[in-house]
């Protein structure tokens, strides 16, 4: 609708205005107000006045001087340019059509030039299709769990199985060799970093989430026209080399990508939608419900295939294949001979990936490098064709959404209490299943206020962070488990509720002992700042340990926890049980009991319980 | 910004001129199993999605030291620089099938009508391609090269 009522006020001007220089201005004006003018600059379109800014922080993206707060400037200098620099259509083609489509008679001022590089590379990708690519969580790093989404276009003779050569466009921060660790981590979290697109081909994003850090890729394809490719891939042209802050929270890879769509497709604006952070699952989830996804391709994991293979295997072949894996004669072992051919090829073939994926980062030892090709050429030998059933799991953006609210009533210190409960962001471990990892839970800014009975309203707890990993161990892998947790929260202390700020943490090792179960033991640490205890600052070393199962649409977990504060000898313990229910996707109750005990030399030991009925929204 | 915008459009311009193998620039003496660079654990990396690729936009790499594009030729003939995919083409000749091999076969143009053929031509000659651990790059792709000429369907394919 904007777009035509500025069209019309085009088609208007140019035909009461005498003045040609006049009628530019006032187009420019409009036209400069247009959302596809607004993203082609990166500029926020809910921004006005001497808020207007762009997102580009790269002076060579702007023709004039302050083209970067100034849009209508910058459509000014870019029409003057074009009238008398060849090399201005080739810098920036998108701005170049646009305004040869909008303002009437530019074109005749404006001589076509014959743009080779940028010509060359259009042809070179041929895109026919763009498909939105979402890396999932790797495993046991929740920091992944945001996932990471990057494009890929498609060209027009791609077949499937051949996406390999395609093209994948990525944004991300550029880092600077050496940092290492929390700066690296604390500079991206900050935008200590810029940010560019680069380009690589698709199996080189395939080997580097796909086999380097095994994590799994969603490939939803997007049924942009040819008309909105072309825009799109003609604007991407004009952001080679052209840097942007980079922020993890909000101006991330994702946000960008949302941009490049609200250019394809004006009207779409997509990218209003993360006023504050844009988390990659969350900005699959907008793309979907925009409906621009025809379809989806599930890309396992080099790890997601090799536990499928194993799971496929008797406890007999698992042993020869682990064994195998160690030590090639193994093939001429009597247990091994006896198999079937088709059992003989799933060991190889378990045992070929097993060394493969043990030594990714190893190099080219010796022997593994041996043995790895005695497996494989084995696996030729023998000509059973093998095929490994993994079956998709639930779309990660068709899970429950990322943001909840929780009402709950129950009961503490023989006390009746509502409270109600706000989450940021995620998933914790017993929030509905479908489209999550099993055993992985992060959470951020979660609040909980308590209303007792009698009238008192209480904090009952501040959560900045809170993260589970778990982990199975097997004979075959051995990854440890661990978690994180920074809070303000009410601990009993003495003779009252004392509000505390802690930060704690721990690992260890899960198993699984049953299939959708983990059994779990960590050693944990705890420092809290806490005024009732005799040093404010109290370090406790402890222990827990817990049970984990997931039905199709619940989850129990019962675990026990207990430490000991080093100072003042203060020990508390814990025991829970907790079971959830899914009603819907976005909807569900869980029941909580928690059985405490303090004990302390100084004071008189106390003993309470804490019961509680929640239900819980996703939104 | 200036140089770099230079370096990117030199960069493009150079890539029609794709690396021979064997080049001094480009050692197609990759190994099977070559093993991976690049950190493990991406715990904190995570919040930078810091990318390998190159910022300026042709199909280049930066990886191997070797090539600057996706593609090599061979013979004069413009094909993927399988030294990127040792293990995962390996892999797929030995069995039979897999998305390197067709990445392969479709970079050579190999018709769908004979990707079967090729496929099984590479799958039965698994022992030529790849005679030891040892096998280089260019020793794979120039067997191939061979075995393509030596059949009459796909030797056409290697011009």
């Amino acid at each position: 609708m904007k777009v035509k009522a500025v069209l019309l006020s085009i088609a208007f001007f140019i035909f009461i205005s005498p003045n040609a220089d006049s009628q530019d201005y006032v187009n420019s004006a409009q036209l400069a107000k247009t959302e596809q003018w607004r993203a082609l600059l990166h500029i926020n379109m809910q921004t006005e006045g001497s808020a207007l800014e762009s997102y580009v922080d790269d002076a060579n993206f702007f023709l004039a001087s302050d083209g970067n707060t100034n849009p209508e400037n910058e459509l000014l200098a870019t029409i003057a340019a074009l009238k008398v620099q060849d090399d201005i259509q080739c810098k920036f083609p998108a701005r170049t059509s646009f305004l040869l489509e909008n303002i009437e008679g530019l074109a005749k001022e404006v001589v076509p030039f014959h743009c080779q590089e940028y010509k060359d590379w259009r042809k070179k990708l041929n895109t026919s299709k763009v498909v939105l690519v979402f890396a999932s969580a790797q495993l046991n790093s929740p920091s992944s769990m945001y996932g990471h989404t990057f494009l890929r276009f498609d060209p027009d003779n791609v077949e499937q199985g051949s996406t390999y050569l395609s093209y994948a466009l990525n944004f991300g921060a550029s880092v600077t060799e050496g940092d290492a660790g929390f700066l690296y981590a604390a500079k991206g979290l900050t935008g200590g970093y810029p940010g560019h697109f680069s380009a690589n081909p698709y199996f080189e994003k395939i080997k580097e989430y796909n086999r380097l850090e095994n994590r799994d890729l969603w490939e939803y394809e997007l049924n942009l026209t040819q008309t909105e490719i072309d825009t799109m891939l003609a604007h991407v042209w004009e952001l080679q080399g052209i840097n942007f802050e980079y922020f993890f929270f909000d101006e991330n890879c994702s946000f960008r990508l949302l941009e490049l769509l609200d250019v394809a497709r004006p009207g779409l604006y997509l990218a209003k939608n993360f006023p504050v952070t844009a988390m990659p699952l969350d900005t699959v989830r907008v793309v979907q419900e925009g409906d621009l996804i025809t379809q989806t391709q599930y890309r396992p994991s080099i790890l997601t295939e090799l536990k499928a293979q194993l799971a496929m295997l008797s406890d007999e072949e698992s042993e020869l294949a682990l064994a195998l894996s160690q030590d090639i004669e193994v093939l001429n072992s009597e247990s091994f001979i006896k198999l079937s051919k088709v059992q003989q090829q799933s060991v190889v073939d378990s045992a070929y990936r097993y060394l493969r994926y043990q030594n990714t980062f190893n190099g080219r030892p010796k022997e593994t490098t041996r043995r790895s090709f005695l497996l494989l050429r084995r696996l030729n030998e023998n000509k059973t064709k093998l095929v490994i059933p993994i079956e998709q799991p639930g779309r990660p953006d068709l899970g429950h959404k990322t943001a909840m609210v929780g009402f709950s009533l129950g009961q503490n210190l023989d006390k009746s209490f509502a409270e109600i409960k706000y989450r940021g962001s995620y998933h914790d471990l017993l929030d509905p299943m479908s489209g999550y990892y099993t055993g992985m839970s992060l959470n951020m800014v979660n609040l909980m206020v308590r209303l007792y009975d009698g009238g008192d309203v209480k904090l009952e707890k501040a959560e900045l962070l809170d993260i589970v990993s778990l982990s199975a161990r097997n004979d075959y892998f051995s990854p440890w488990s661990w978690k994180a947790n920074i809070s303000v929260e009410q601990q009993w202390t003495m003779d009252k509720e004392v509000l505390v700020t802690q930060g704690s943490g721990g690992g260890g090792v899960s198993y699984q002992p049953l299939e959708n179960s983990y059994v779990f033991l960590l050693a944990t640490g705890r420092l809290e700042f806490n005024r009732k205890l005799d040093t404010y600052a109290s370090v406790a070393p402890g222990l827990q340990a817990g049970f984990l199962y997931y039905w199709p649409i619940s989850t129990l977990l019962v675990d026990a926890e207990h430490y000991q504060f080093l100072f003042d000898q203060t020990q508390r313990s814990r025991v829970s049980i907790e079971q959830s229910v899914e009603l819907g996707i976005n909807d569900s109750i869980r029941f909580s009991a928690n059985f405490h005990r303090v004990e302390s030399n100084t004071h008189e030991n106390k003993s309470f319980q804490e019961f509680k009925l929640e239900y819980r929204h996703y939104f | 910004m200036k140089k770099l915008l230079i370096a990117s459009t030199l960069l493009i311009s150079t890539s029609a001129l794709a690396d021979a193998p064997g080049s001094q620039t480009c050692g197609w003496g990759n190994m099977l199993f070559a093993g991976q660079s690049g950190t493990p654990s991406h715990v904190l990396a995570a919040t930078t999605n810091n990318s390998t690729g190159n910022n300026t936009f042709g199909m280049t790499f930066g990886t191997n030291g070797c090539s600057t594009k996706g593609t090599l030729t061979y013979g004069g003939k413009e094909m993927i620089d399988v030294s990127m995919i040792m293990d995962e083409f390996s892999e797929d000749v030995a069995r039979g099938d897999g998305e390197a091999l067709t990445a392969v076969a479709v970079s050579l143009g190999v018709s769908e009508a004979d990707r079967e053929l090729f496929k099984s031509t590479l799958h039965n000659n698994f022992n030529t391609l790849f005679p030891s651990e040892e096998a280089t790059t260019e020793h794979v792709v120039s067997s191939m090269f061979s075995l393509m000429k030596s059949d009459e369907n796909l030797a056409k394919y290697t011009v």
